[in-house]
């Protein structure tokens, strides 16, 4: 017996207190508030730590690396963990603490810049896929929906076979293929936006498409964008750290994929060295889920759907 | 307070329904202070009679409806008072021995008949449900009662294979009905039954209501925000404010001469012809807060005659007249209103 | 009846959208080796080759020839099934490796799905109806945790804890021995070899199913029918399993059709892992050999497997939701 969802009574208190405030405070008021929400929820605040923490790491490695991660023979080879290297070295001798602390950058770089491309790419094609209804909107979504099926993962290996595989070319492969079910998700929202009265009512004053979209559904749908930009961000991280795995990858700079990729073809597990193993997944498992953590916590919070909602009656 | 409740107890030994200085609270979790949505409320209902509660949005009653059916959600909770449903007690009832006197004694109408029905299950499905969970008729005979129930609401039989979605809005609340006496409940509850329709249906719905209970002479709770959607149907009507019932009267009495000053506007809104039948919501000024409502009469905030004694003190449920009960202290102004 | 042929009609232009898409394959899938940088001839002609092989086999492709006799040839191809030749096991036909393989992944891919369902709905539906409690907390956050966990990662974990410290599944390949004395016994030493790939593919997508069922039911939940199906008298179960988890399915079912295209991902990689022949191992392979044809046909494949099984997804949608074919 535990569903809350019943209508909530404190609607018409909220838009009264909204009129009231107007200016330039309201927005800031606003802001305050969504931090407030944000950090008191409990995924948010976890993955806000978490992220910093990947954040940190990743910017500060430089100062808190202990050797150069591309030193050989800093320790003698397969050394496990001890005081001088903490978490031991790989086979050619480096720490691995050190390369575990650069290979976040290539995580977040990738990651975070393929995952704004897909999302600017899902809005750019799922706003008007749902905003014009008829043939228009037909065959917008008709092209989201083939180009689900294509496996996004597989392309990428293809491509990394044809192309080769700079950290751009990878950026740019899984912005171009991560788009589509975002995509669907802002085409959905979009559609419910677009049912408002003050979008038809703009309609009828003789707005033009274009500016309807970007003054009166953008606005509306940012919150749904923005969760799920950081959602998507996840899905990149992850790719990433697959393609790199692979050995796709640029095996010339230090990720936590490429990492793996050595210590995998190395043969890390059967010779012991579960250091060596161990700590680049736990780096990809700690972005990933930071990431996930403050996606579903601004979900929550910035689309009330989800939200605990209580009584009210009538 | 006290006197009054001995001399209600003692006239309704028959009633269908005996609701006792019942409260309803919600509340997240102990430390939260709990809303007052149904805080002290009394009146009966008897078999064949038909009880109107109106009041506007977030005043308490379709928790008061809920309470009666025991269909709480999990924050809400009958902290005092008593139902008596044919003279047994049901508020305290454990929820094993709930289920059994949900339906097939007392029943629902829920507000919003658009989702009263499961989307992807037969319209005739759901209506056989409780008969089948309250084992009421033999299966065999179950689908020739579905379909006589459809036809009892003027539906054609074969609705019962269509889904919801195949149903118009004036079906589906017809439909919510046979639904609703599927099991040929003592008593029936029926939320802001006409809300959502269009004025024919409105109509249509109201008499057929009227006809079943003439047909099945059920006890009838109405819940409305529309005092006028409701006058006709009902014998009398409580009015009710931040979580009180502030004033009880047979219907014509209650229409000709309210004495409560919320009643008063509430008709007076009514009648204004410039305003929308459907909106009683125009009194200045909202409604209490129930986390922490206020100490004296509840409606003083908005009322024209308030005095510092209502804002003091609690104007107790008194007798004004021939079954007639007001909440007020001046009441004898409210003719002048 | 009316209902019936709208279905028909809704599933007749869902076809015509799946022809579309199918045909979007086959273009994709011939120009990916034209359009890449590099010599195109290359992709096609392996490198060890006499000069009268590799004008053999330029020819066979008409790689000499305009753009649109190649696509017309092309097609031709692929309609007979003849896929070329691997460069890698010359002169094995690629058709050969792909019909020895695809079985593997689809098994692979439907176990897994199946897993991630069969579990994923009712512990959703568990954790949404127990909304906000100490389960739903539990059930939530662990199903975002695994969702972060590396497909790849999680095999390499499994292979080091079943292959080194308790060795009681086997870590690589599909079956045991190349004879079995019947399908039952194949069947099961399939299913024995499988156990961990089929386990490290199920945990993402669980995740995935149980979120999103979760996400489905909270959407369910505050609805009339269900406070009416509370009010009826029916138990807690019943209102459940019986009126609130079927309305909130289709449209993870819908999700799932989606995802399908991320699952043919996680079979590289898990396939990879576990040394498991199938497609995404037969696919890697080639992508280390730059064995183009195979790369060719290995994707167009795994895409035509996404497709069918997106198209699968929709059909049964279509058919357990009555909704479906009223008005799109």
């Amino acid at each position: 017996m535990s569903q809350q969802h019943y209508d909530d009574g404190d609607e018409q208190m909220s838009t009264a207190k909204e009129s009231i405030d107007e200016g330039s405070s309201r927005r800031f008021d606003r802001f305050r508030s969504f931090l407030r929400d944000f950090l008191t929820n409990r995924k948010g605040f976890a993955g806000t730590l978490l992220l910093g923490a990947v954040v940190f790491i990743s910017v500060a490695a430089p100062l808190i690396a202990p050797y150069d991660p591309e030193a050989y023979g800093v320790g003698p080879a397969l050394a496990a963990p001890s005081f001088e290297h903490l978490l031991g070295t790989d086979d050619l001798g480096r720490d691995v603490l050190s390369r575990f602390f650069y290979g976040g950058r290539i995580s977040l770089l990738v990651g975070v810049v393929s995952g704004v491309v897909a999302t600017l790419v899902a809005t750019l094609i799922g706003v008007p896929a749902g905003y014009y209804r008829g043939r228009v909107g037909r065959w917008i979504t008709t092209a989201i929906d083939m180009s689900l099926v294509f496996p996004p993962f597989v392309l990428v290996v293809v491509f990394a076979a044809y192309a080769g595989s700079s950290v751009w070319n990878i950026i740019l492969i899984l912005s171009l293929l991560s788009w589509p079910i975002p995509a669907r998700t802002i085409k959905a929202k979009t559609l419910s936006v677009r049912e408002n009265d003050f979008v038809e009512s703009t309609q009828a004053l003789g707005a033009s498409d274009l500016r309807i979209m970007r003054q009166e559904v953008l606005p509306n749908i940012l919150p749904v964008v923005f969760a799920n930009g950081i959602l998507q961000m996840v899905y990149t991280i992850l790719m990433e750290a697959a393609v790199g795995f692979l050995g796709l990858g640029d095996t010339a700079r230090i990720s936590w994929g490429t990492m793996l990729y050595f210590a995998q073809k190395q043969g890390a597990l059967s010779s012991g060295a579960w250091w060596w193993m161990i700590l680049p997944g736990f780096g990809i498992v700690l972005a990933a889920f930071s990431f996930i953590l403050v996606g579903s916590a601004l979900d929550e919070v910035l689309n009330p759907r989800l939200q605990r909602r209580t009584w009210g009656d009538d | 307070m006290s006197k009054q409740i001995q001399e209600r107890s003692a006239d309704t030994a028959g009633a269908l329904l005996s609701v006792q200085n019942l409260s309803t609270y919600y509340s997240e979790d102990e430390t939260d202070v709990p809303v007052r949505a149904v805080d002290g409320v009394n009146f009966e209902i008897a078999r064949g009679e038909t009880y109107g509660l109106v009041g506007e949005s977030g005043c308490g009653k379709s928790t008061l409806g809920l309470s009666l059916i025991r269909a709480l959600p999990p924050q809400g909770d009958i902290v005092d008072g008593e139902i008596r449903f044919e003279g047994r007690e049901i508020g305290q009832l454990p929820k094993s021995e709930v289920k059994d006197v949900q339906w097939a004694d007392i029943s629902m109408i829920y507000q919003g008949a658009q989702n009263a029905f499961n989307p992807v299950k037969t319209v005739g499905d759901q209506i056989r449900e409780p008969l089948r969970v309250h084992n009421i008729v033999p299966e065999g005979e179950r689908e020739r009662r579905v379909r006589e129930l459809l036809e009892k609401v003027n539906l054609q039989p074969d609705v019962a294979e269509q889904y919801p979605h195949e149903l118009s809005g004036g079906m589906k609340q017809r439909a919510a009905i046979a639904m609703a006496i599927a099991c040929e409940p003592d008593l029936l509850i029926a939320d802001e039954p006409t809300t959502a329709l269009d004025v024919i249906v409105q109509a249509e719905v109201l008499n057929m209501l009227q006809q079943l209970q003439d047909d099945l002479n059920f006890g009838m709770l109405v819940i409305s925000h529309n005092l006028a959607a409701i006058m006709k149907l009902s014998d009398r009507i409580g009015v009710m404010y931040g979580g009180k019932i502030v004033e009880s009267a047979p219907a014509e009495t209650l229409y000709d001469a309210p004495e409560h000053p919320y009643t008063a506007l509430l008709l007076q809104s009514l009648i204004d012809p410039r305003r929308p039948p459907d909106q009683v919501e125009t009194i200045e000024g909202t409604p209490p807060d129930l986390r922490d409502p206020p100490s004296g009469c509840r409606f003083a905030g908005r009322c024209p005659l308030a005095t510092e004694q209502c804002r003091d003190m609690e104007p107790p449920l008194e007798v004004v007249g021939e079954a007639h009960e007001a909440a007020c202290f001046h009441h004898e102004e409210v003719s002048e209103l | 009846m009316a209902s019936t042929s709208s279905k028909k009609a809704y599933i007749a232009t869902r076809v015509r959208n799946y022809l579309a898409a199918f045909a979007a394959i086959l273009a994709v899938n011939f120009a990916i080796p034209r359009v890449m940088p590099g010599d195109p001839t290359t992709r096609f002609v392996g490198p060890g080759f006499t000069a009268e092989a590799r004008q053999q086999l330029l020819q066979e492709f008409g790689l000499n020839r305009p753009l649109w006799e190649q696509f017309l040839l092309y097609l031709t191809n692929i309609f007979t099934g003849d896929f070329g030749v691997s460069f890698a096991r010359y002169p094995t036909p690629v058709m050969e490796l792909i019909v020895e393989r695809l079985p593997r992944t689809l098994y692979l891919m439907g176990a897994s799905v199946t897993i991630s369902v069969v579990i994923g709905i009712p512990l959703g539906a568990f954790a949404a109806w127990n909304f906000g409690e100490r389960e739903d907390l539990i059930t939530t956050q662990s199903s975002l945790f695994f969702r972060s966990i590396p497909t790849f990662w999680l095999a390499i974990l499994l292979v080091f804890v079943f292959g080194y410290l308790i060795p009681i599944f086997p870590i690589s390949g599909a079956t045991g021995s190349a004879n079995h004395p019947s399908f039952i016994a194949y069947f099961v030493d399939l299913t024995y070899h499988t156990v961990l790939p089929v386990v490290t593919m199920s945990a993402y997508f669980l995740a995935g199913y149980t979120f999103l069922m979760r996400g489905s039911l909270l959407d369910i939940l505050p609805e009339n029918y269900i406070k009416i199906a509370e009010s009826k008298g029916l138990s807690e179960r019943q209102v459940l399993f019986g009126h609130a988890v079927p309305p909130a399915f289709p449209p993870v079912l819908t999700q799932l059709g989606f995802q399908i295209g991320r699952l043919a991902g996680g079979a590289v990689l898990v396939e990879t892992v576990f040394s498991y022949p199938g497609m995404g191992q037969l696919m890697f392979e080639a992508v280390l050999a730059r064995d183009y044809p195979v790369i060719q046909a290995t994707f167009f494949f795994l895409a035509i497997m996404v497709l069918g099984s997106m198209f699968l997804a929709e059909i049964l949608y279509t058919i357990i939701d009555p909704r479906i074919g009223g008005s799109e």
